[in-house]
């Protein structure tokens, strides 16, 4: 396993890893998710997912942290045994291809409606693929470098969206503490789904240079910066549509920047769109790369760069089945509620296991 | 490996090119204002389009304008195209009118169309006609430049002197759906053969219930704290000069502080609204010339500031009797006092508030004249 953890990244780069992870596909519809549940607080709602996945975030970084010289896939063999782990491992490979299908299938929908309705899905789901594959193909630290110099395009992301204060009314986020704490928890489910991508720290953990204290710091700073721009998303979208109408409208982001033109810009919504797909890109390149690491357990390391060819295949084909609305909705749905095993479930039972175990980690493995 | 991946991508990009979604100019007819009317006795739309013709096919007409009939606008649309020889393309409209009967029923059924559609011109202007649309619509001056830019640019030009809102088909969206503010559009009509700005439609929800002057519409959006560049009113100070120009002031309003609060009287469950205003203004015209003292230059500022609140009192007064909640004290009592909003139904108790306008007028310059 030792030529695995030589490209090493450096703490920094952990930040822009997960940012970019995390936000992606959801930051256009996660304004309209919340407040579905949570109304015009629902930043309050994504705040307390925010909370909530910081202490995951604590919770992987300890467990990670006791097999600093293996990665997710070898850790739970030690943890669990082989047959178990065998399946575990096998479960969580199953998990990154359906969160990339997904991002797929998303993607493919808002540029369809949005942007090319015309233009043949396989073509628009290509595209994005095969940038995603180019890039996977490489090693973590070249991935590392790629989202750090495409981060500084989330600027324009954050910026475009001022446009919006133009036509603000603040009374919109009034009153407060208006719902049950059981919607405020509704609307942190709901907006979950934005946060998936931090569980990356799991399996890209031994790849980083740095002790443990600064990268627990620098991935919540990342997480806290996704919220910060979550939050910031929504509160503009709440202050632009008035409640009756935010309902009707699936991607409030987007549809908010399409009241705008200037005399340069004619559409700001299709230069954000523009912005955003390379977001959605990186968040797809992840998962890929995630579940090309297993294969890289399960066959030898030099294969990795191949498989990834294939996984990008093998996504494309499957993503090339979903049609209906309801269809996705329903798959995105369940991605969601299966995502709790995986970032929450899993991780949690494994910590206990470690724990109980007490340190069985370094020196008991190196000498067997 | 990197051979197949070096094909795919020259496949890739040399099939996207733009073959399904290109939009060449020359395929499509590019819609600059469209308007939309009730076609009473069929129960049917009537859409009109206007778009500019190319200058090299251009005989004596500058614009091409159609117009067909159908069940909704989209109806209509279609039915267009057996009409006109390329696709029609409204992503470029810079007006969308829309005929008072249509507007007085409701406001957002014909507008789906351009909310729904992603290629559409959301920045447009919307208009209310007072009559038809298609009249105005219809207009080819020959002194003006084409009617869309005119009244694109009208309705532009009043916005800066704060004689209309800032609106356009997605700013108007909140408050048509917003339970505790209503929303005003840009009202039209056609005097001896011009497009004339008449001031704003109201409404009541989504739908058309009374109109307001020029005038009125800036007293109210000076209410609303919505001053722009500028804004200026005339008013009728004096009645016994001969001179019937020495009657009137006109004064350019700087600045305007507002202050306006929601109040609920528990024991008669009155609402009250203090609206204080304060201009500060310029006098621009005041052919009297007579400005030289303080004393004189009080007399004159209490005098705009009594005849001001009585009329600014008079616009609250006509918003309600429209029923429509254009200052948005609905959704300040939905912010601040939420139980009580939860157990009123607001459309009915909006008629009854209490509006208690002072405006105060401020001269702190006159020009360089006394």
């Amino acid at each position: 396993m030792e030529p695995l953890l030589n490209n090493r990244i450096s703490a920094k780069q952990i930040f822009f890893l997960i940012v970019q992870t995390q936000i992606g596909i959801a930051v256009l519809t996660l304004p309209a998710r919340v407040f579905a549940e949570a109304e015009w607080e629902g930043w309050i709602s994504i705040l307390i997912a925010g909370g909530f996945v910081q202490c995951l975030l604590i919770l992987y970084i300890s467990l990670v942290h006791r097999f600093k010289d293996h990665t997710f896939f070898t850790m739970t063999r030690i943890l669990i045994g082989k047959p178990l782990s065998v399946v575990v491992n096998f479960s969580y490979f199953i998990y990154f291809l359906t969160v990339t299908i997904l991002i797929l299938t998303l993607y493919y929908r808002t540029i369809a409606s949005w942007l090319f309705p015309e233009t043949p899905k396989w073509i628009i789901m290509a595209l994005i693929v095969s940038a995603a594959v180019f890039l996977v193909r490489e090693d973590i630290h070249i991935i590392a470098r790629f989202y750090t110099l495409v981060s500084c395009l989330l600027i324009l992301i954050i910026g475009v969206q001022l446009t919006g204060y133009t036509a603000a009314q603040p009374l919109y986020l009034l009153p407060l503490g208006h719902i049950g704490i059981a919607d405020y928890l509704k609307g942190a489910d709901a907006s979950l789904q934005a946060m998936l991508g931090f569980e990356l720290i799991l399996f890209i953990y031994p790849f980083i240079q740095g002790a443990k204290k600064e990268v627990t710091k620098i991935s919540s700073y990342a997480i806290w910066f996704t919220i910060g721009v979550y939050v910031f998303s929504s509160v503009t979208a709440f202050l632009f549509f008035s409640p009756d109408e935010i309902v009707l409208v699936p991607n409030p982001v987007l549809y908010m920047l399409k009241a705008f033109t200037s005399p340069v810009v004619d559409r700001l919504d299709l230069i954000f769109i523009s912005v955003w797909i390379i977001s959605v890109t990186t968040s797809l390149m992840t998962y890929l790369f995630l579940a090309s690491q297993y294969t890289q357990v399960i066959f030898s390391l030099k294969k990795r760069k191949s498989a990834v060819f294939y996984l990008g295949l093998l996504i494309l084909f499957i993503a090339l089945f979903f049609e209906s609305n309801e269809a996705i909705d329903a798959f995105s749905e369940f991605v969601g509620n299966i995502s709790y095993t995986f970032i929450v479930g899993i991780p949690f039972i494994l910590l206990i296991i470690a724990l109980v175990r007490k340190k069985p980690a370094r020196g008991k493995e190196k000498a067997s | 490996m990197r051979a197949v991946l070096t094909a795919l991508f020259i496949c890739i990009i040399i099939l996207n090119t733009g073959c399904w979604d290109s939009r060449q100019l020359r395929d499509i007819t590019v819609v600059k204002s469209a308007g939309i009317d009730a076609d009473e006795e069929d129960q049917l739309i009537e859409v009109t389009f206007a778009s500019p013709i190319p200058e090299k096919y251009r005989t004596t007409e500058r614009a091409q304008i159609v117009s067909a009939l159908g069940h909704t606008p989209r109806h209509a649309r279609d039915n267009l195209e057996a009409e006109v020889s390329e696709a029609l393309d409204l992503g470029k409209l810079r007006v969308l009118m829309i005929g008072k009967e249509l507007a007085s029923e409701d406001l957002y059924p014909p507008l789906d169309i351009v909310y729904r559609d992603p290629r559409s011109a959301l920045a447009a202007q919307i208009v209310i006609a007072e009559d038809q649309a298609k009249d105005i619509i219809d207009l080819q001056l020959e002194d003006r430049p084409r009617t869309s830019e005119l009244i694109a640019e009208l309705i532009k030009a009043a916005e800066e002197k704060t004689m209309l809102p800032i609106t356009n088909i997605q700013l108007i969206c909140p408050p048509l759906f917003d339970r505790g503010q209503d929303a005003m559009v840009p009202y039209m009509t056609l005097e001896e053969g011009n497009p004339h700005l008449k001031g704003v439609a109201l409404f009541n929800d989504r739908q058309m219930t009374g109109s307001l002057s020029v005038k009125e519409t800036t007293m109210l959006l000076l209410m609303m704290d919505k001053l722009q560049q500028t804004a200026s009113l005339t008013e009728k100070v004096h009645s016994g000069r001969e001179n019937e120009l020495e009657n009137y002031v006109t004064i350019e309003v700087e600045e305007v502080h507002r202050n306006l609060d929601v109040t609920i009287n528990k024991a008669t469950g009155q609402i009250e609204v203090p609206l204080k205003i304060d201009l500060f203004v310029n006098v621009i015209e005041y052919p009297l010339d007579d400005l030289d003292n303080e004393e004189k230059l009080n007399e004159l500022s209490s005098l705009l500031s009594r005849n001001f609140t009585e009329k600014f009192q008079k616009v609250t007064e006509k918003l309600q009797d429209s029923n429509s909640d254009i200052l948005g004290i609905g959704r300040r009592i939905h912010a601040y006092h939420y139980p009580y909003w939860k157990e009123i139904d607001w459309k009915e108790v909006y008629s009854e508030v209490d509006f208690q306008v002072d405006v105060t007028v401020d001269i702190v310059r006159h020009g360089i004249l006394f």
